[in-house]
């Protein structure tokens, strides 16, 4: 095929079909790695036992403790933004957790490939960091799931901006994934001399999507 | 060349045409999952105790298949939970949508079912988590969920089809390459730059 006759405006294209395939096309590109990133990742969320991609027996950990002034607003949140301000660590707060004994106070903080625990004896004015680094199919692992309200936060919202942004974009990818779908079936539509084999291949699709999310809890 | 380039072109129309509601299963689930929603299911009634013939190792997978087997509840096993001290068994069993909790008694020999209907959203926020990575060892133990994870792998090596073949399409676009290569690298930028803030580590 010669590429420098291809040309993206045949011209029986109407502007908003001519749209609609560029739109497609410059989402598509914009999204590359994004959908890499997603697609990878929820391949190896599915195949736990795959050994090369191994990253929770890797693991490293460390405790340090560091001094702190207890103070911030009155709530577990406030709270454990102060302490974590004063030592210069910032990740999204999981969950928090008051001890019965009231000198002591606990949470954990995240970003992908890293939990910090931290236990801070607000008598003694210090802070134990229980810190555990897992290796890069962790964090692909843990990008995959990091939205900030994932299974063990105790909080519908987001406290770090970044979890709020990388929350922002699993949004942007699925509704550009919707717009790609969309598109497609456009597109789909306006070649004539394929409509059939691709209304085959969509209704199969359609039977197959329909079986599994309707039709099982009829089995 | 042409004819690749017809096949490549094909070949994306067809496989991304199949692909597309189960890429729509994923999509609707992820702003589900991403917002934390959560649904009020429709609680049906418990039945009543029936008896049951109980056999096999305690609390292990044949043997919660075989309770079910005798009361006609069919879906993937969550897990078996077995409480000692309370001679009983739990076992939730689990279908896109619905949820059945069997409860066992081992000393009466006796079993309850409770059926809960979790509606759409649910069912999209089910399949998107199976089999995922746990409870390993129950995952797979109804059939259709084996199919189901075979078809959520094809849906992942689908979309990397997808992806390779839309790159190569529109690399023969050439009226397209420069708006085209800005995108790409603008995508690639604003995700090395979120995942590299993300997860550069905090210094203890």
């Amino acid at each position: 095929m010669d590429s420098n006759s291809t040309n993206m405006a045949p011209s029986n294209s109407s502007p908003p079909a001519l749209w609609n395939k560029k739109l497609h096309i410059y989402l598509g590109l914009y999204l590359l790695v994004f959908l890499w990133l997603f697609a990878g990742s929820g391949l190896l969320l599915n195949h736990s036992g795959w050994r090369f991609a191994e990253f929770w027996d890797k693991r490293k950990q460390a405790t340090t403790t560091r001094a702190f002034e207890p103070g911030g607003a009155a709530d577990d949140l406030g709270r454990a933004s102060h302490i974590l301000q004063q030592l210069g660590i910032t990740g999204e707060i999981e969950w928090t957790q008051t001890s019965p004994k009231k000198d002591r106070f606990e949470f954990r903080v995240t970003r992908p490939g890293q939990m910090i625990e931290v236990s801070a004896d607000l008598a003694k004015k210090q802070a134990t960091l229980r810190e555990t680094r897992v290796n890069g199919w962790g964090i692909v692992r843990m990008l995959h799931t990091f939205s900030g309200v994932q299974g063990t936060a105790i909080r519908p919202e987001r406290d770090w901006l970044l979890t709020k942004l990388w929350s922002l974009s699993m949004d942007a990818v699925a509704v550009g994934l919707v717009f790609l779908v969309l598109s497609s079936v456009v597109m789909t539509w306006q070649r004539r001399e394929k409509r059939l084999g691709s209304a085959l291949a969509l209704i199969l699709g359609v039977l197959v999507g329909g079986f599994f999310v309707f039709g099982l809890r009829w089995l | 060349m042409k004819r690749f380039y017809d096949w490549t072109r094909d070949l994306h129309l067809y496989v991304g045409l199949f692909l597309s509601p189960l890429v729509l299963v994923f999509a609707v689930s992820t702003v589900l999952l991403n917002h934390n929603w959560k649904t009020e299911p429709r609680r049906a009634a418990k039945t009543t105790a029936v008896p049951v013939q109980i056999s096999g190792e305690i609390g292990s997978l044949d043997q919660a298949k075989r309770i079910l087997a005798q009361l006609r509840v069919t879906g993937e096993i969550n897990y078996v939970r077995h409480s000692a001290n309370e001679q009983r068994l739990v076992i939730p069993v689990m279908k896109p949508g619905e949820t059945t909790r069997v409860e066992v008694d081992l000393r009466a020999q006796t079993a309850t079912a409770e059926r809960q209907a979790e509606g759409l959203g649910a069912a999209l926020i089910y399949l998107h988590k199976m089999p995922g990575p746990h409870l390993a060892k129950y995952r797979g133990n109804w059939i259709y969920n084996v199919f189901w994870a075979v078809f959520a792998d094809a849906t992942v090596w689908g979309m990397l089809f997808l992806t390779v073949t839309g790159l190569y399409l529109w690399w023969v676009l050439k009226a397209e390459r420069a708006v085209g290569f800005v995108l790409l690298v603008a995508g690639v930028a604003s995700f090395a730059l979120l995942v590299i803030a993300l997860s550069w580590p905090a210094q203890t």
